[in-house]
Protein backbone atom coordinates (compact mmCIF):
# COMPACT_ATOMS: atom_id res chain seq x y z
CA UNK A 1 0.00 0.00 0.00
CA UNK A 2 2.94 2.38 0.77
CA UNK A 3 4.24 1.71 -2.65
CA UNK A 4 0.92 2.48 -4.41
CA UNK A 5 0.03 5.72 -2.74
CA UNK A 6 1.13 8.92 -4.81
CA UNK A 7 -0.79 11.19 -3.05
CA UNK A 8 -3.53 11.01 -0.03
CA UNK A 9 -6.77 11.09 -2.21
CA UNK A 10 -5.40 7.74 -3.91
CA UNK A 11 -4.51 6.08 -0.94
CA UNK A 12 -7.66 6.54 0.76
CA UNK A 13 -9.42 5.26 -2.57
CA UNK A 14 -7.60 2.13 -2.82
CA UNK A 15 -8.00 1.43 1.02
CA UNK A 16 -11.72 1.90 0.36
CA UNK A 17 -11.55 -0.29 -2.70
CA UNK A 18 -9.45 -2.84 -0.37
CA UNK A 19 -11.26 -3.23 2.61
CA UNK A 20 -14.35 -1.48 2.25
CA UNK A 21 -15.57 -2.62 -1.34
CA UNK A 22 -16.18 0.90 -2.02
CA UNK A 23 -18.47 1.24 0.08
CA UNK A 24 -17.28 4.18 1.74
CA UNK A 25 -19.03 7.73 0.05
CA UNK A 26 -16.65 10.24 -2.29
CA UNK A 27 -17.51 12.87 0.52
CA UNK A 28 -16.43 10.56 3.17
CA UNK A 29 -13.36 10.01 1.07
CA UNK A 30 -12.56 13.72 0.69
CA UNK A 31 -13.04 14.25 4.70
CA UNK A 32 -10.98 11.55 5.67
CA UNK A 33 -7.94 12.48 2.72
CA UNK A 34 -8.24 16.34 4.71
CA UNK A 35 -7.63 14.41 7.83
CA UNK A 36 -4.39 12.96 6.47
CA UNK A 37 -3.08 16.09 4.92
CA UNK A 38 -3.51 18.04 7.73
CA UNK A 39 -2.10 15.73 10.65
CA UNK A 40 0.52 14.64 7.96
CA UNK A 41 1.15 17.71 5.48
CA UNK A 42 4.28 17.67 3.27
CA UNK A 43 3.79 13.68 2.56
CA UNK A 44 4.07 12.70 -1.06
CA UNK A 45 5.34 9.65 -2.69
CA UNK A 46 8.91 11.19 -2.96
CA UNK A 47 8.92 11.12 0.95
CA UNK A 48 10.90 8.55 2.64
CA UNK A 49 9.47 4.52 3.68
CA UNK A 50 8.58 5.71 7.22
CA UNK A 51 6.71 8.68 6.49
CA UNK A 52 4.76 7.33 3.91
CA UNK A 53 4.05 4.21 6.05
CA UNK A 54 2.59 7.12 9.12
CA UNK A 55 0.58 7.66 6.38
CA UNK A 56 -0.80 4.36 5.40
CA UNK A 57 -1.05 3.53 8.77
CA UNK A 58 -3.34 6.52 9.60
CA UNK A 59 -5.41 6.36 6.39
CA UNK A 60 -6.39 2.90 7.21
CA UNK A 61 -6.88 3.16 11.01
CA UNK A 62 -9.50 6.54 9.53
CA UNK A 63 -10.99 3.87 7.15
CA UNK A 64 -11.46 1.34 10.15
CA UNK A 65 -13.37 4.26 12.04
CA UNK A 66 -15.46 4.78 9.62
CA UNK A 67 -19.23 3.89 10.28
CA UNK A 68 -19.59 3.57 6.51
CA UNK A 69 -16.68 0.81 6.50
CA UNK A 70 -18.08 -0.52 10.49
CA UNK A 71 -21.30 -1.27 8.83
CA UNK A 72 -21.30 -3.94 5.95
CA UNK A 73 -24.07 -3.70 3.79
CA UNK B 1 -43.38 -28.97 31.42
CA UNK B 2 -43.52 -27.05 35.06
CA UNK B 3 -39.56 -26.58 35.11
CA UNK B 4 -39.26 -25.30 32.02
CA UNK B 5 -37.55 -21.26 32.69
CA UNK B 6 -40.00 -18.57 30.79
CA UNK B 7 -37.02 -15.88 30.61
CA UNK B 8 -39.57 -12.94 29.90
CA UNK B 9 -42.11 -13.36 32.34
CA UNK B 10 -44.67 -10.36 33.07
CA UNK B 11 -41.84 -8.07 34.51
CA UNK B 12 -42.91 -4.53 35.78
CA UNK B 13 -41.24 -3.29 33.04
CA UNK B 14 -43.85 -5.61 30.36
CA UNK B 15 -46.45 -4.39 32.84
CA UNK B 16 -45.91 -1.03 32.59
CA UNK B 17 -45.49 -1.39 28.61
CA UNK B 18 -48.85 -2.71 28.13
CA UNK B 19 -50.65 -0.52 30.97
CA UNK B 20 -49.16 2.34 28.85
CA UNK B 21 -50.70 0.69 25.48
CA UNK B 22 -53.77 0.52 27.01
CA UNK B 23 -53.50 4.79 27.86
CA UNK B 24 -52.74 5.25 24.00
CA UNK B 25 -55.49 3.78 22.80
CA UNK B 26 -58.13 5.48 24.60
CA UNK B 27 -58.87 3.12 27.34
CA UNK B 28 -58.86 4.26 31.17
CA UNK B 29 -56.01 2.36 33.42
CA UNK B 30 -57.27 0.53 35.65
CA UNK B 31 -56.42 2.09 39.07
CA UNK B 32 -55.28 -0.76 40.59
CA UNK B 33 -53.08 -1.59 37.78
CA UNK B 34 -51.51 1.60 38.78
CA UNK B 35 -51.15 1.35 42.64
CA UNK B 36 -49.58 -2.33 42.18
CA UNK B 37 -46.97 -0.48 39.66
CA UNK B 38 -46.13 2.13 41.76
CA UNK B 39 -45.73 -0.14 44.86
CA UNK B 40 -43.51 -2.04 43.59
CA UNK B 41 -41.40 0.76 42.20
CA UNK B 42 -41.66 2.28 45.25
CA UNK B 43 -37.98 0.96 46.67
CA UNK B 44 -36.10 2.28 43.86
CA UNK B 45 -38.04 5.95 44.47
CA UNK B 46 -36.11 5.95 46.97
CA UNK B 47 -33.43 8.70 47.87
CA UNK B 48 -30.93 6.53 49.54
CA UNK B 49 -28.30 5.04 47.51
CA UNK B 50 -27.40 1.15 47.69
CA UNK B 51 -24.75 -0.44 45.65
CA UNK B 52 -24.07 -4.40 44.81
CA UNK B 53 -20.43 -5.29 44.16
CA UNK B 54 -20.11 -8.52 42.50
CA UNK B 55 -16.21 -10.16 42.86
CA UNK B 56 -16.02 -12.93 40.63
CA UNK B 57 -12.95 -15.58 41.02
CA UNK B 58 -12.67 -17.05 37.64
CA UNK B 59 -11.67 -20.47 36.90
CA UNK B 60 -13.41 -21.90 40.21
CA UNK B 61 -12.38 -21.46 43.36
CA UNK B 62 -11.17 -24.62 45.73
CA UNK B 63 -13.50 -23.82 48.22
CA UNK B 64 -12.58 -26.55 50.97
CA UNK B 65 -9.31 -24.95 51.34
CA UNK B 66 -10.75 -21.23 51.67
CA UNK B 67 -13.06 -21.58 54.08
CA UNK B 68 -11.45 -25.06 56.36
CA UNK B 69 -12.72 -27.54 58.27
CA UNK B 70 -11.84 -26.83 61.95
CA UNK B 71 -12.64 -28.70 64.62
CA UNK B 72 -10.54 -31.56 65.17
CA UNK B 73 -12.81 -34.76 64.04
CA UNK B 74 -13.80 -32.74 60.96
CA UNK B 75 -10.50 -31.66 60.05
CA UNK B 76 -9.33 -34.56 60.51
CA UNK B 77 -11.90 -35.83 58.18
CA UNK B 78 -10.69 -33.06 55.61
CA UNK B 79 -6.79 -34.11 56.37
CA UNK B 80 -7.14 -37.66 55.41
CA UNK B 81 -8.99 -36.82 52.24
CA UNK B 82 -6.83 -34.24 50.77
CA UNK B 83 -3.44 -36.28 52.04
CA UNK B 84 -1.99 -36.42 48.30
CA UNK B 85 0.10 -33.53 47.40
CA UNK B 86 2.96 -31.67 47.47
CA UNK B 87 2.38 -30.18 51.31
CA UNK B 88 3.58 -31.56 54.78
CA UNK B 89 -0.35 -32.75 55.32
CA UNK B 90 -0.67 -32.79 51.04
CA UNK B 91 -3.18 -30.46 49.84
CA UNK B 92 -4.35 -30.23 53.37
CA UNK B 93 -3.77 -27.06 55.38
CA UNK B 94 -2.08 -27.70 59.12
CA UNK B 95 -4.79 -27.56 61.80
CA UNK B 96 -2.04 -25.33 63.62
CA UNK B 97 -1.70 -22.78 60.94
CA UNK B 98 -5.89 -22.41 60.63
CA UNK B 99 -5.83 -21.22 64.65
CA UNK B 100 -5.43 -17.60 63.51
CA UNK B 101 -8.57 -17.51 61.10
CA UNK B 102 -10.60 -19.30 63.28
CA UNK B 103 -14.28 -18.20 62.71
CA UNK B 104 -16.28 -17.86 65.75
CA UNK B 105 -19.81 -17.26 64.72
CA UNK B 106 -22.81 -15.54 66.52
CA UNK B 107 -24.57 -18.74 66.57
CA UNK B 108 -22.37 -21.72 66.41
CA UNK B 109 -23.24 -24.60 64.31
CA UNK B 110 -24.88 -27.40 65.36
CA UNK B 111 -22.64 -30.92 66.30
CA UNK B 112 -19.67 -28.73 66.91
CA UNK B 113 -18.76 -28.14 63.67
CA UNK B 114 -15.99 -25.29 63.16
CA UNK B 115 -14.46 -23.79 60.13
CA UNK B 116 -11.12 -21.34 59.91
CA UNK B 117 -10.29 -19.39 56.42
CA UNK B 118 -7.31 -19.94 54.66
CA UNK B 119 -4.25 -18.84 56.78
CA UNK B 120 -3.44 -16.23 53.98
CA UNK B 121 -6.86 -14.38 54.65
CA UNK B 122 -6.44 -12.72 58.36
CA UNK B 123 -8.43 -9.56 57.19
CA UNK B 124 -11.59 -11.09 55.98
CA UNK B 125 -11.88 -13.54 59.38
CA UNK B 126 -11.63 -10.12 60.96
CA UNK B 127 -14.06 -8.66 59.42
CA UNK B 128 -16.07 -11.89 60.27
CA UNK B 129 -15.06 -11.27 63.52
CA UNK B 130 -16.18 -7.59 63.58
CA UNK B 131 -19.44 -8.76 62.23
CA UNK B 132 -19.54 -7.24 58.77
CA UNK B 133 -18.85 -10.96 56.59
CA UNK B 134 -20.98 -13.57 56.24
CA UNK B 135 -20.35 -16.78 54.71
CA UNK B 136 -22.28 -18.50 52.93
CA UNK B 137 -21.94 -22.43 52.63
CA UNK B 138 -22.49 -25.08 49.46
CA UNK B 139 -24.36 -22.27 46.86
CA UNK B 140 -24.10 -23.21 43.34
CA UNK B 141 -26.47 -23.42 40.14
CA UNK B 142 -29.47 -25.52 40.44
CA UNK B 143 -32.51 -24.94 38.47
CA UNK B 144 -34.67 -26.53 41.52
CA UNK B 145 -33.79 -28.32 44.70
CA UNK B 146 -32.06 -31.43 43.74
CA UNK B 147 -30.85 -34.69 45.59
CA UNK B 148 -28.17 -37.57 44.45
CA UNK B 149 -30.39 -39.66 43.17
CA UNK B 150 -32.44 -37.06 41.13
CA UNK B 151 -28.74 -35.73 39.81
CA UNK B 152 -28.20 -39.70 38.15
CA UNK B 153 -32.18 -39.54 37.46
CA UNK B 154 -32.75 -40.00 33.53
CA UNK B 155 -35.70 -37.87 33.81
CA UNK B 156 -34.38 -34.73 33.10
CA UNK B 157 -38.07 -33.07 32.18
CA UNK B 158 -38.81 -33.74 35.69
CA UNK B 159 -34.98 -33.30 37.34
CA UNK B 160 -33.42 -30.44 35.40
CA UNK B 161 -29.92 -29.36 35.97
CA UNK B 162 -28.07 -26.46 34.75
CA UNK B 163 -26.57 -26.94 31.43
CA UNK B 164 -22.97 -27.86 31.06
CA UNK B 165 -22.03 -28.04 34.83
CA UNK B 166 -18.49 -27.95 35.87
CA UNK B 167 -17.65 -26.09 32.12
CA UNK B 168 -15.57 -22.88 32.93
CA UNK B 169 -17.53 -20.66 30.63
CA UNK B 170 -21.04 -21.87 30.82
CA UNK B 171 -20.53 -21.84 34.53
CA UNK B 172 -19.38 -18.25 35.17
CA UNK B 173 -22.66 -17.81 32.69
CA UNK B 174 -24.85 -19.71 34.54
CA UNK B 175 -24.11 -18.04 37.79
CA UNK B 176 -24.48 -14.45 36.23
CA UNK B 177 -27.13 -15.34 33.89
CA UNK B 178 -28.92 -18.34 34.84
CA UNK B 179 -28.40 -20.27 31.17
CA UNK B 180 -24.94 -21.12 29.46
CA UNK B 181 -22.53 -19.30 27.65
CA UNK B 182 -24.08 -17.27 24.89
CA UNK B 183 -26.56 -15.69 27.65
CA UNK B 184 -27.49 -12.17 26.84
CA UNK B 185 -28.87 -11.01 29.99
CA UNK B 186 -27.86 -11.33 33.88
CA UNK B 187 -29.30 -11.12 37.48
CA UNK B 188 -26.58 -8.01 37.86
CA UNK B 189 -28.28 -6.19 34.63
CA UNK B 190 -32.10 -6.95 35.48
CA UNK B 191 -31.47 -5.39 38.59
CA UNK B 192 -30.06 -2.32 36.80
CA UNK B 193 -33.07 -2.22 34.17
CA UNK B 194 -35.51 -1.87 38.08
CA UNK B 195 -33.22 1.09 38.69
CA UNK B 196 -32.81 3.01 35.51
CA UNK B 197 -35.24 5.57 35.42
CA UNK B 198 -34.42 6.71 39.15
CA UNK B 199 -31.00 7.18 38.47
CA UNK B 200 -30.40 10.90 36.80
CA UNK B 201 -27.80 8.71 34.28
CA UNK B 202 -28.82 5.80 33.12
CA UNK B 203 -25.49 5.17 31.78
CA UNK B 204 -24.44 4.45 35.35
CA UNK B 205 -25.85 1.85 36.67
CA UNK B 206 -24.27 -1.28 35.81
CA UNK B 207 -20.62 -1.04 36.08
CA UNK B 208 -17.82 -3.27 35.13
CA UNK B 209 -14.16 -3.13 36.58
CA UNK B 210 -13.31 -6.16 34.66
CA UNK B 211 -14.41 -5.69 31.04
CA UNK B 212 -17.44 -7.51 29.42
CA UNK B 213 -19.67 -9.42 31.63
CA UNK B 214 -22.86 -11.24 30.73
CA UNK B 215 -23.97 -10.44 34.50
CA UNK B 216 -24.41 -6.63 34.10
CA UNK B 217 -26.26 -6.68 31.20
CA UNK B 218 -29.88 -6.18 31.06
CA UNK B 219 -32.90 -6.00 29.35
CA UNK B 220 -32.62 -2.24 28.90
CA UNK B 221 -29.20 -1.67 31.34
CA UNK B 222 -26.22 -1.77 29.04
CA UNK B 223 -22.79 -2.04 30.97
CA UNK B 224 -20.59 0.89 31.42
CA UNK B 225 -16.54 -0.47 31.58
CA UNK B 226 -14.07 1.45 33.31
CA UNK B 227 -10.65 0.78 33.44
CA UNK B 228 -8.76 0.91 36.85
CA UNK B 229 -8.03 4.50 36.07
CA UNK B 230 -11.18 5.80 35.47
CA UNK B 231 -13.24 6.39 32.56
CA UNK B 232 -12.13 5.04 29.30
CA UNK B 233 -11.28 7.58 26.38
CA UNK B 234 -11.09 7.20 22.57
CA UNK B 235 -7.11 7.92 21.99
CA UNK B 236 -7.45 8.92 18.93
CA UNK B 237 -9.88 11.74 20.41
CA UNK B 238 -7.31 12.59 23.60
CA UNK B 239 -5.41 15.16 24.14
CA UNK B 240 -1.82 14.48 23.74
CA UNK B 241 1.12 13.94 21.21
CA UNK B 242 -0.45 10.51 20.21
CA UNK B 243 -0.08 11.35 16.37
CA UNK B 244 -2.42 8.57 15.57
CA UNK B 245 -2.97 10.93 12.31
CA UNK B 246 0.22 12.60 12.30
CA UNK B 247 1.32 15.59 14.79
CA UNK B 248 0.86 18.91 12.78
CA UNK B 249 -2.65 20.17 13.10
CA UNK B 250 -3.58 18.60 16.12
CA UNK B 251 -6.47 20.11 17.58
CA UNK B 252 -7.91 20.28 13.61
CA UNK B 253 -7.45 17.04 13.66
CA UNK B 254 -8.70 15.65 16.16
CA UNK B 255 -12.64 18.18 15.22
CA UNK B 256 -12.66 16.12 12.24
CA UNK B 257 -12.27 12.81 13.38
CA UNK B 258 -14.62 13.46 15.86
CA UNK B 259 -17.26 14.43 13.89
CA UNK B 260 -16.54 11.32 11.73
CA UNK B 261 -17.17 9.21 14.61
CA UNK B 262 -20.22 10.96 16.15
CA UNK B 263 -22.46 12.57 13.46
CA UNK B 264 -25.55 11.78 12.93
CA UNK B 265 -26.46 9.09 10.00
CA UNK B 266 -29.01 8.66 7.31
CA UNK B 267 -28.42 4.59 7.57
CA UNK B 268 -29.97 3.71 10.91
CA UNK B 269 -26.69 1.05 12.20
CA UNK B 270 -24.56 3.48 11.26
CA UNK B 271 -26.25 5.83 13.27
CA UNK B 272 -26.61 3.84 16.01
CA UNK B 273 -22.89 3.41 16.24
CA UNK B 274 -22.26 7.02 15.74
CA UNK B 275 -24.46 7.44 18.84
CA UNK B 276 -23.39 5.14 21.38
CA UNK B 277 -19.63 6.60 20.49
CA UNK B 278 -21.12 9.34 21.48
CA UNK B 279 -22.83 8.39 24.23
CA UNK B 280 -19.15 6.77 25.43
CA UNK B 281 -17.53 10.29 24.39
CA UNK B 282 -20.06 12.54 27.07
CA UNK B 283 -19.95 8.92 29.55
CA UNK B 284 -16.22 9.77 30.07
CA UNK B 285 -15.98 13.30 30.48
CA UNK B 286 -18.92 13.11 32.89
CA UNK B 287 -16.88 10.29 34.82
CA UNK B 288 -13.69 11.84 34.56
CA UNK B 289 -15.34 14.71 35.99
CA UNK B 290 -17.31 12.94 39.16
CA UNK B 291 -14.43 10.96 40.16
CA UNK B 292 -11.55 13.89 39.44
CA UNK B 293 -13.63 15.62 42.58
CA UNK B 294 -13.11 12.82 45.26
CA UNK B 295 -11.07 12.21 47.89
CA UNK B 296 -10.10 8.85 48.94
CA UNK B 297 -7.77 8.07 51.48
CA UNK B 298 -8.08 4.46 52.27
CA UNK B 299 -4.97 2.53 51.13
CA UNK B 300 -5.50 -0.08 49.07
CA UNK B 301 -2.81 -2.65 48.50
CA UNK B 302 0.12 -2.76 45.08
CA UNK B 303 -0.06 -5.71 43.00
CA UNK B 304 -2.89 -6.14 43.71
CA UNK B 305 -5.67 -6.17 40.20
CA UNK B 306 -8.43 -6.79 41.95
CA UNK B 307 -7.59 -4.24 44.77
CA UNK B 308 -7.14 -1.72 41.83
CA UNK B 309 -10.42 -2.68 40.16
CA UNK B 310 -12.12 -2.46 43.58
CA UNK B 311 -10.53 1.29 44.23
CA UNK B 312 -12.00 2.29 41.15
CA UNK B 313 -15.62 1.63 42.23
CA UNK B 314 -14.78 3.04 45.53
CA UNK B 315 -14.03 6.29 43.88
CA UNK B 316 -17.04 6.01 41.54
CA UNK B 317 -19.15 5.34 44.52
CA UNK B 318 -17.67 8.82 45.66
CA UNK B 319 -18.75 10.78 42.98
CA UNK B 320 -22.46 8.90 43.03
CA UNK B 321 -23.86 12.31 43.56
CA UNK B 322 -22.38 13.97 40.17
CA UNK B 323 -23.26 10.62 38.71
CA UNK B 324 -26.75 11.46 39.63
CA UNK B 325 -26.66 7.52 40.80
CA UNK B 326 -29.10 6.02 43.52
CA UNK B 327 -28.41 2.08 42.73
CA UNK B 328 -25.71 0.88 41.30
CA UNK B 329 -24.46 -2.82 40.41
CA UNK B 330 -20.47 -3.60 40.01
CA UNK B 331 -18.47 -6.24 38.84
CA UNK B 332 -15.04 -6.52 39.67
CA UNK B 333 -12.74 -9.98 38.84
CA UNK B 334 -9.48 -11.90 39.90
CA UNK B 335 -8.86 -14.68 37.48
CA UNK B 336 -6.12 -18.02 37.91
CA UNK B 337 -8.18 -19.99 40.45
CA UNK B 338 -8.19 -22.97 38.03
CA UNK B 339 -5.83 -25.29 40.03
CA UNK B 340 -5.83 -28.46 39.02
CA UNK B 341 -2.16 -28.24 39.74
CA UNK B 342 -0.02 -26.14 42.29
CA UNK B 343 -2.88 -25.45 44.33
CA UNK B 344 -0.62 -25.49 47.22
CA UNK B 345 1.63 -23.05 45.57
CA UNK B 346 -0.71 -20.82 44.13
CA UNK B 347 -4.25 -20.66 46.29
CA UNK B 348 -2.58 -18.52 49.22
CA UNK B 349 -1.59 -15.73 46.95
CA UNK B 350 -4.62 -15.30 44.98
CA UNK B 351 -6.78 -15.44 48.38
CA UNK B 352 -4.66 -13.02 49.77
CA UNK B 353 -5.44 -10.39 47.05
CA UNK B 354 -9.24 -11.16 47.60
CA UNK B 355 -8.75 -10.66 51.56
CA UNK B 356 -6.89 -7.86 51.55
CA UNK B 357 -8.65 -6.01 48.54
CA UNK B 358 -12.02 -6.94 49.91
CA UNK B 359 -10.77 -5.58 53.57
CA UNK B 360 -9.47 -2.27 52.06
CA UNK B 361 -12.89 -1.74 50.13
CA UNK B 362 -14.81 -2.22 53.07
CA UNK B 363 -12.69 0.02 54.72
CA UNK B 364 -12.96 2.69 51.98
CA UNK B 365 -16.67 2.47 52.04
CA UNK B 366 -16.78 3.06 56.23
CA UNK B 367 -14.48 5.88 54.85
CA UNK B 368 -17.24 7.45 52.64
CA UNK B 369 -19.63 7.27 55.20
CA UNK B 370 -22.20 4.13 52.51
CA UNK B 371 -20.82 0.44 54.52
CA UNK B 372 -24.14 0.00 55.15
CA UNK B 373 -24.70 0.94 51.67
CA UNK B 374 -22.59 -1.29 50.03
CA UNK B 375 -22.50 -5.06 49.52
CA UNK B 376 -19.89 -7.06 48.28
CA UNK B 377 -20.38 -10.62 47.32
CA UNK B 378 -18.21 -13.20 45.84
CA UNK B 379 -18.93 -15.70 42.99
CA UNK B 380 -17.12 -18.55 41.51
CA UNK B 381 -17.32 -20.69 38.11
CA UNK B 382 -17.91 -23.61 40.61
CA UNK B 383 -16.49 -25.28 43.90
CA UNK B 384 -13.84 -27.91 43.59
CA UNK B 385 -13.84 -31.42 44.41
CA UNK B 386 -12.43 -32.40 47.99
CA UNK B 387 -10.34 -35.40 46.60
CA UNK B 388 -6.35 -34.45 45.46
CA UNK B 389 -5.81 -35.05 42.18
CA UNK B 390 -1.96 -35.37 43.63
CA UNK B 391 -1.35 -31.81 42.90
CA UNK B 392 -4.66 -29.82 42.96
CA UNK B 393 -8.13 -30.15 42.64
CA UNK B 394 -11.28 -30.90 39.90
CA UNK B 395 -13.90 -29.10 39.26
CA UNK B 396 -16.76 -29.14 40.64
CA UNK B 397 -20.14 -27.64 41.36
CA UNK B 398 -21.29 -25.78 44.98
CA UNK B 399 -18.72 -24.03 46.77
CA UNK B 400 -18.59 -21.56 49.66
CA UNK B 401 -18.83 -17.87 49.28
CA UNK B 402 -18.51 -14.19 51.15
CA UNK B 403 -20.94 -11.87 51.74
CA UNK B 404 -19.63 -8.44 53.34
CA UNK B 405 -20.70 -4.61 53.73
CA UNK B 406 -22.29 -2.84 56.85
CA UNK B 407 -25.66 -4.46 55.88
CA UNK B 408 -24.57 -7.89 56.30
CA UNK B 409 -25.66 -10.24 59.22
CA UNK B 410 -22.17 -10.84 59.47
CA UNK B 411 -20.47 -13.18 61.73
CA UNK B 412 -22.57 -16.10 60.88
CA UNK B 413 -22.75 -18.85 58.34
CA UNK B 414 -25.85 -19.22 55.84
CA UNK B 415 -26.61 -22.04 54.00
CA UNK B 416 -25.76 -25.86 54.84
CA UNK B 417 -22.24 -27.68 56.13
CA UNK B 418 -21.88 -30.39 53.45
CA UNK B 419 -20.35 -32.91 54.57
CA UNK B 420 -16.61 -34.22 54.35
CA UNK B 421 -16.95 -37.03 52.32
CA UNK B 422 -15.59 -38.75 49.39
CA UNK B 423 -17.40 -42.21 49.64
CA UNK B 424 -19.59 -43.67 47.36
CA UNK B 425 -22.08 -45.67 49.81
CA UNK B 426 -25.32 -45.31 50.80
CA UNK B 427 -23.99 -43.86 53.41
CA UNK B 428 -26.25 -40.69 54.48
CA UNK B 429 -22.71 -38.19 54.25
CA UNK B 430 -22.16 -39.19 50.49
CA UNK B 431 -25.42 -38.22 49.57
CA UNK B 432 -24.19 -34.27 48.87
CA UNK B 433 -21.80 -35.30 46.28
CA UNK B 434 -21.30 -36.61 42.64
CA UNK B 435 -17.88 -38.50 43.09
CA UNK B 436 -14.86 -37.19 44.51
CA UNK B 437 -16.66 -34.79 46.82
CA UNK B 438 -18.33 -32.43 44.56
CA UNK B 439 -20.76 -30.62 46.13
CA UNK B 440 -24.55 -30.64 44.98
CA UNK B 441 -25.62 -26.80 46.18
CA UNK B 442 -27.79 -27.65 49.13
CA UNK B 443 -28.60 -23.36 48.57
CA UNK B 444 -28.98 -22.32 44.84
CA UNK B 445 -27.37 -18.95 42.57
CA UNK B 446 -31.38 -17.75 42.94
CA UNK B 447 -32.00 -18.04 46.36
CA UNK B 448 -28.35 -16.08 47.23
CA UNK B 449 -29.35 -13.53 44.52
CA UNK B 450 -32.65 -13.47 45.47
CA UNK B 451 -31.41 -12.10 49.34
CA UNK B 452 -29.09 -9.77 47.46
CA UNK B 453 -31.55 -8.50 45.22
CA UNK B 454 -34.43 -7.75 48.21
CA UNK B 455 -31.88 -5.45 50.23
CA UNK B 456 -31.11 -3.66 46.42
CA UNK B 457 -34.84 -3.08 46.43
CA UNK B 458 -36.49 -5.97 44.10
CA UNK B 459 -40.41 -6.47 45.17
CA UNK B 460 -41.29 -10.08 44.85
CA UNK B 461 -43.19 -9.65 41.57
CA UNK B 462 -39.80 -8.36 40.37
CA UNK B 463 -37.54 -10.81 41.59
CA UNK B 464 -39.49 -13.43 39.18
CA UNK B 465 -38.93 -11.87 36.56
CA UNK B 466 -34.95 -11.36 37.32
CA UNK B 467 -34.83 -14.95 38.89
CA UNK B 468 -36.38 -17.50 36.79
CA UNK B 469 -35.38 -20.34 38.83
CA UNK B 470 -36.80 -18.42 41.84
CA UNK B 471 -39.92 -20.16 41.78
CA UNK B 472 -38.93 -23.47 42.67
CA UNK B 473 -37.73 -22.49 45.91
CA UNK B 474 -39.03 -21.46 49.11
CA UNK B 475 -41.75 -22.35 51.12
CA UNK B 476 -44.43 -21.21 48.74
CA UNK B 477 -42.52 -23.70 46.16
CA UNK B 478 -42.77 -26.68 48.74
CA UNK B 479 -39.17 -26.60 49.69
CA UNK B 480 -38.86 -24.91 53.30
CA UNK B 481 -35.01 -26.07 53.18
CA UNK B 482 -34.36 -23.91 50.47
CA UNK B 483 -35.75 -20.61 51.73
CA UNK B 484 -36.13 -17.61 48.78
CA UNK B 485 -34.53 -15.59 51.49
CA UNK B 486 -31.71 -16.86 53.43
CA UNK B 487 -31.37 -14.34 56.07
CA UNK B 488 -28.00 -12.68 55.77
CA UNK B 489 -28.77 -9.42 54.72
CA UNK B 490 -30.24 -6.49 57.35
Amino acid sequence: VCAISPGAAALVRRLNLLLAAGQISTQTEQRLVEILELGQPGVTNASDDTARRYRAIAAITLVMSCPEYLVQK
Amino acid sequence: MMHVVDPVPLSRRAFLRRAGQLAAVGAATPLGLNLAAIGEAAAFTATDYKALVCVFLFGGNDHANTVVAYDAPSWQRYRNIRQAGPGPAGLALERSALAATRLQPGTPLAGGLEYALHPSMPGMAGLFGAGRAAVLLNVGPLIRPTTKLEYYSPDRERYPLPPQLMSHNDQQSVWQAQGAEGSDQGWGGRLGDLALGNNGDALFTCISASGNAVFLTGQNAVQYQLSRSGAVPISALANGPHGMYGTSNQSAVRQRVQALLTETRGHVLENEYTRITRRSIDAQATVTAALSGVTLNTPFPADNPLAAELRVVARTIAGRQALGSKRQVFLVSLGGFDLHDRLVEEQPGLLRKVSEAITAFHAATVELGVADRVTTFTASDFGRALASNGNGTDHGWGGHHFIVGGAVRGRDFYGVPPPLSIGETGAPDDQWHIGQGRLIPSTSVDQYAATLARWFGAGESELAGILPNLRNFGAQAGQPAYPSDLGFMR
